[in-house]
């Protein structure tokens, strides 16, 4: 029996030996991308033109030495264009679909449970970006694994993570969202604030923008409702993931200079487009390559898009307008400024 | 039983002249060899340590170079490319707080204008800093950074320049006594390590000296011993081919030949006899034979081998060496990994593996018992080092608390089985060459492994971490186990001598737990000493001495006095204990030492801080466990002889053996809720109430009486002479 247990015992620790050392020369060899002459071919179509999520998408396959060939589709802002291109990349049949941002994807792949699903581009894998919250969206049934012929990279920071980074700037009390409440995913953003900023003992003040007679959102408003903000006390605004106020950040973002008032961004355009003060966001570039990874899952390993979980970035880029800060009078605090990018010019 | 303990001092006692020899040999040896490695440490250590504090302060100063650089480069990025005002930089304290924190070689940062304002300072007060801005501005010598020593602080000057301009100065302070102390702390670790060395030094050469040649040439001494009487029946096994080994095997073919040679006289003189018709002359042949045979004897000798009870003291005190050297930061490793989420706090999480190690060594002891009598004893000790190798690479690879958990009561089961197996070792073989005392070997070889675990753990731990300390540790336990299996005889016998009920029934049980000396010995004394052994040296020294600042190098050193303490008075109080035969007055005086030592850290300030107090109570738990341990058993001893004709002494023993490590298990649980209550200090002196309060209960079962029936005794002695 005592040998039988050290047998046993022996067995085990050998596997285990096994096991640590063989498993990582799998891994290696399973990195390499094996050889392939006939390029990929890859049918994307964005929002607003071309991005640097792009850019980082096609340089990780060119360094990867994976063949592959782009045909780029622009939907430039308008959902109405999408059939034309529905129909196009059926006629095309190619390898995989990539579509940027929640417009696009919804109207090109459409929802999981569409009731008109041939309108859509289903048959061919497909990979989103760009896309705030896809499961609210009806996008995918669950980030793990998406119940469909497709999958993605998210790309916002959580919400912890962004209220940390406020924090880090200034204990804050209040903070203030104005948000398009047409918009799905501005509602979901408020309705996440609202579940963890007590958590972090901060009140929140929640606007949204009143609509016209078209019974759109209305630009005007906005620098009323920022001073509307200020008057209830609160000490900085918060901009989500909203295409209205993106649209129109700079005029949103001039009434919060004027009125004092610093703004944290949860996206990159009102930083790079506006002068929002600061905040915490992706690195386009970075978010093409972690896209470019998980399509090379699908194209070169030939895992099925729907055992892909949605794919996320560990690591975010703290983007800080000084001459905001300047002018708000908020300077960001010392140890902010070794990790941060900094940008001094406005660039409209 | 006065002798009980003299016997316990040392393992040889048996035989004298023996122990003479080895005496002599070993100590000529160990002299020698103690003069040229003890010469040749202190030689090299002198230029290593004298070449390290040439090199320290200059790398010290480079350090705090390269941080002032660093510092004032990102003050400059603030203030130049980012145009913040210097005044009006936000956060400067918790930056300046991180950069202390790592880089504890740097005792201060300030940031000074261009008029001379102090604006941000942290390390030193303000008051100080003036002083050494003052002292700076009198030497003038401002160009070379950390040039002049003030009031023991090297300072050093980085200006920052915003537009071609010199505006601010940063200051980084180096302190001159950090470098002392650390010239210390290499020394000590220096000490320590020379200290280790030598102890290992003196057990291997024991360990040789017995096997090749102590022990051969007393096997052979006990053959000329035995033919000066005219025996020459014995035979020598000897294993090995060196000097000594030839020498016997030499010896041995010697006897052979004699005895052959006897057997083929008697053959002839029965065919002399035989020849013979007269039968007076065969009568006469007959006598003479008769006469022959009665002064020498050829057969039924003895087999001598060079076995004996000691050589297990080299592969134990490897083990326990191995086992020991975690001893100085398992807690904070388990820290590390212990979940802070549940809801059972965390003090139990941290002590849960310590607990669970003790639990499942005695869980193991009994079953191992059992093995050891049906596989031997030599299987067992293997089987054992197997086991504790592979927790402790398992501790190596640690990714969780769990499996931490696992592997330590993987390990815990090894040491269980080779404890039982060393002690089955010991009394199989004591019993054939000396009359030595098994707890002898066991105390000697424990104690050496917890003087040496503990700081050589610790040293390797501050400089290549928790998990690789534990990847020596499974080395050490594989050239224990190696040694096991090389110098043991293969067919370790199944002694006879070994108690075959081990395990007890419940009437026997019963009738122990109602013995009022056993029960009082046991939990008044025993198992509050076990507590204090698993639950304050091996959970509270660390975690406490840790927040306190100390090194795990530091940590190991200061428990390591524990040992010491133990080891350097044990025999001394043996005998002390042996003349005065009051064996529980010894272990009411130990026990009450320890619990003073502890309430000195009520009195932390009176003797120089925490770590002092700390120092005292080990120390003196050190005195105090070198009082009872002996004593203790000489009093379970005593208990055992009166059972001897219905459970068996060997039983009563080792069911004291089994109950004590009781307070092994609770002694973490203990400690973590005295700390969970009272803070680390506090819990000392929980720790030391806890033993006074117990130990004053065993005065009044044990101690009164016996001192009771011993005046009365005598009295009635000198009543009788009177009539």
């Amino acid at each position: 029996m005592l040998k039988h247990t050290a047998q046993t015992l022996l067995a085990f620790f050998v596997g285990v030996f096994l096991f640590s050392t063989v498993t990582p020369l799998l891994l290696a060899q399973s990195n390499e991308a094996p050889e392939r002459t006939e390029p990929y071919r890859i049918f994307a179509v964005v929002w607003r033109g071309e991005t640097e999520v792009e850019d980082g998408f096609r340089e990780y396959f060119t360094q990867r030495g994976i063949p592959f060939e782009m045909t780029i589709r622009n939907l430039n802002l308008d959902r109405g264009n999408a059939p034309a291109f529905v129909e196009e990349i059926k006629e095309a049949k190619p390898d995989l679909v990539y579509t940027w941002g929640t417009g696009t994807t919804s109207s090109i792949v459409g929802r999981f449970n569409a009731e008109n699903p041939e309108d859509f581009v289903r048959e061919f894998p497909g990979i989103f970006v760009l896309v705030a919250y896809p499961k609210v969206a009806k996008i995918i049934e669950e980030y793990e694994s998406t119940g469909r012929n497709l999958t993605g990279v998210s790309f916002l920071a959580s919400i912890e993570a962004q209220i940390n980074t406020i924090l880090a700037y200034r204990p804050f009390k209040k903070v203030a969202v104005i948000y398009d409440k047409t918009s799905s995913n501005s509602r979901i953003n408020v309705a996440a604030l609202e579940e963890i900023l007590p958590k972090f003992n901060l009140d929140l003040v929640v606007l949204p923008v009143p609509l016209n007679e078209n019974e759109k959102p209305d630009p005007e408003y906005l620098p009323q409702l920022i001073q509307e903000a200020k008057d209830s006390g609160a000490e900085i605004l918060y901009m989500g993931p909203d295409s209205f106020l993106t649209r129109h950040g700079d005029i949103y973002t001039s009434a919060a200079i004027a009125a004092g008032l610093p703004t944290f961004a949860s996206t990159q355009a009102p930083l790079k487009n506006s002068r929002a003060m600061f905040g915490l966001v992706t690195d386009y570039h970075t978010l093409g390559k972690l896209a470019a990874v998980q399509a090379e899952k699908i194209l070169v390993d030939g895992i099925k898009p729907g055992e892909l979980p949605v794919a996320q970035l560990s690591r975010f880029k703290l983007w800080i307008n000084i001459d905001v800060a300047r002018e708000v009078g908020l300077y960001p605090p010392m140890e902010m400024i070794s990790i941060a990018d900094f940008k001094t010019t406005v660039q409209n | 039983m006065k002798n009980t303990l003299s016997k316990f001092a040392s393992f040889e006692s048996g035989a004298s002249h023996f122990l003479s020899h080895q005496r002599t040999l070993l100590l000529r040896l160990v002299l020698l060899s103690a003069f040229v490695l003890l010469t040749g440490q202190i030689a090299i250590s002198w230029f290593a340590v004298d070449g390290f504090e040439e090199t320290l302060e200059p790398q010290l100063k480079q350090k705090a170079n390269v941080v002032g650089y660093a510092v004032s480069a990102q003050i400059h990025y603030a203030v130049d490319d980012l145009m913040i005002p210097t005044e009006q930089l936000v956060g400067m304290d918790s930056f300046f707080d991180n950069i202390l924190q790592s880089n504890q070689d740097i005792e201060y940062l300030a940031l000074q204008d261009s008029s001379g304002t102090i604006l941000y300072l942290r390390g030193i007060a303000s008051d100080m800093m003036q002083n050494i801005l003052g002292g700076l501005a009198a030497t003038e010598g401002g160009e070379e950074k950390f040039g002049v020593e003030i009031e023991g602080h090297l300072n050093g000057s980085f200006p920052v320049v915003v537009d071609n301009q010199i505006t601010n100065h940063l200051h980084v302070g180096v302190s001159s006594e950090h470098i002392r102390t650390q010239l210390t702390e290499i020394l000590y670790e220096v000490i320590a390590v020379i200290a280790i060395s030598w102890l290992v030094t003196l057990e291997f050469l024991r360990f040789f000296m017995g096997t090749r040649v102590s022990q051969p040439i007393e096997n052979i001494r006990r053959a000329l011993a035995d033919g000066s009487t005219g025996i020459f029946a014995n035979h020598l096994v000897s294993r090995t081919k060196d000097e000594v080994g030839q020498l016997v095997s030499n010896f041995n073919r010697m006897l052979l030949n004699l005895q052959s040679r006897y057997s083929e006289f008697h053959f002839e003189v029965r065919e002399l006899k035989n020849a013979q018709i007269d039968d007076n002359i065969s009568k006469k042949i007959a006598e003479v034979q008769v006469d022959v045979d009665k002064q020498y004897r050829f057969t039924e000798g003895i087999e001598l081998r060079t076995r004996h009870a000691g050589q297990i003291r080299v592969p134990l005190f490897l083990f326990i060496f191995s086992e020991e050297m975690s001893r100085s930061f398992l807690p904070l490793f388990v820290s590390q990994h212990a979940p802070h989420d549940l809801a059972i706090p965390f003090e139990f999480l941290v002590g849960l593996p310590i607990t669970l190690f003790m639990l499942a060594a005695m869980i193991a002891t009994p079953f191992g018992g059992t093995l050891v009598d049906r596989l031997g004893t030599r299987r067992i000790f293997l089987v054992g080092i197997l086991a504790a190798t592979l927790g402790f690479i398992g501790n190596f690879l640690t990714q969780s608390y769990i499996d931490l958990i696992l592997w330590r009561v993987l390990t815990g089961v090894g040491y269980g089985l080779v404890f039982i197996a060393s002690e089955g070792w010991v009394t199989q073989n004591a019993a054939k060459n000396t009359r030595a005392s098994s707890t002898g070997v066991f105390v000697h070889a424990v104690f050496v492994g917890i003087i040496c675990g503990p700081p050589l753990g610790g040293i390797i731990a501050n400089r290549i971490g928790y998990e690789g300390t534990f990847l020596i540790s499974a080395g050490l336990a594989i050239i224990s186990g190696i040694m096991v299996y090389q110098v043991f005889d293969r067919e370790s016998p199944k002694g006879p001598e070994r108690s075959k009920r081990l395990v007890l029934g419940v009437k026997e049980w019963f009738q122990l737990l109602t013995d009022i000396r056993f029960v009082s010995v046991v939990l008044l004394s025993s198992v509050p000493g076990k507590m204090m052994v698993a639950g304050f040296m091996a959970y509270l020294v660390p975690l406490f001495l840790y927040d306190l600042g100390h090194s795990e190098s530091s940590i190991g050193r200061i428990m390591m006095l524990y040992g010491l303490s133990t080891i350097v008075l044990i025999r001394l109080i043996a005998q002390f204990a042996d003349r005065s035969g009051g064996y529980g007055a010894v272990v009411a005086l130990g026990t009450a030492v320890a619990g003073l030592g502890c309430i000195v850290s009520l009195f932390a300030d009176a003797v120089g801080g925490p770590t002092n107090a700390l120092i005292i109570a080990i120390l003196t738990l050190g005195i105090g466990h070198a009082l009872t341990l002996t004593s203790q058993n000489s009093m379970i001893q005593q208990v055992a002889e009166r059972y001897r004709s219905s459970i068996g002494v060997a039983s009563v023993i080792g069911a004291y053996r089994l109950v004590e490590r009781i307070g092994m298990v609770i002694g973490p649980i203990v400690a973590a809720i005295l700390i969970s209550i009272f803070g680390y200090q506090h819990a000392i002196v929980a720790f030391g109430f806890i033993l006074l309060g117990l130990i004053s209960l065993f005065v009044l079962f044990i101690v009164i009486p016996d001192w009771k029936t011993q005046t009365q005794g005598s009295s009635a002695e000198t009543d009788s002479i009177n009539a």
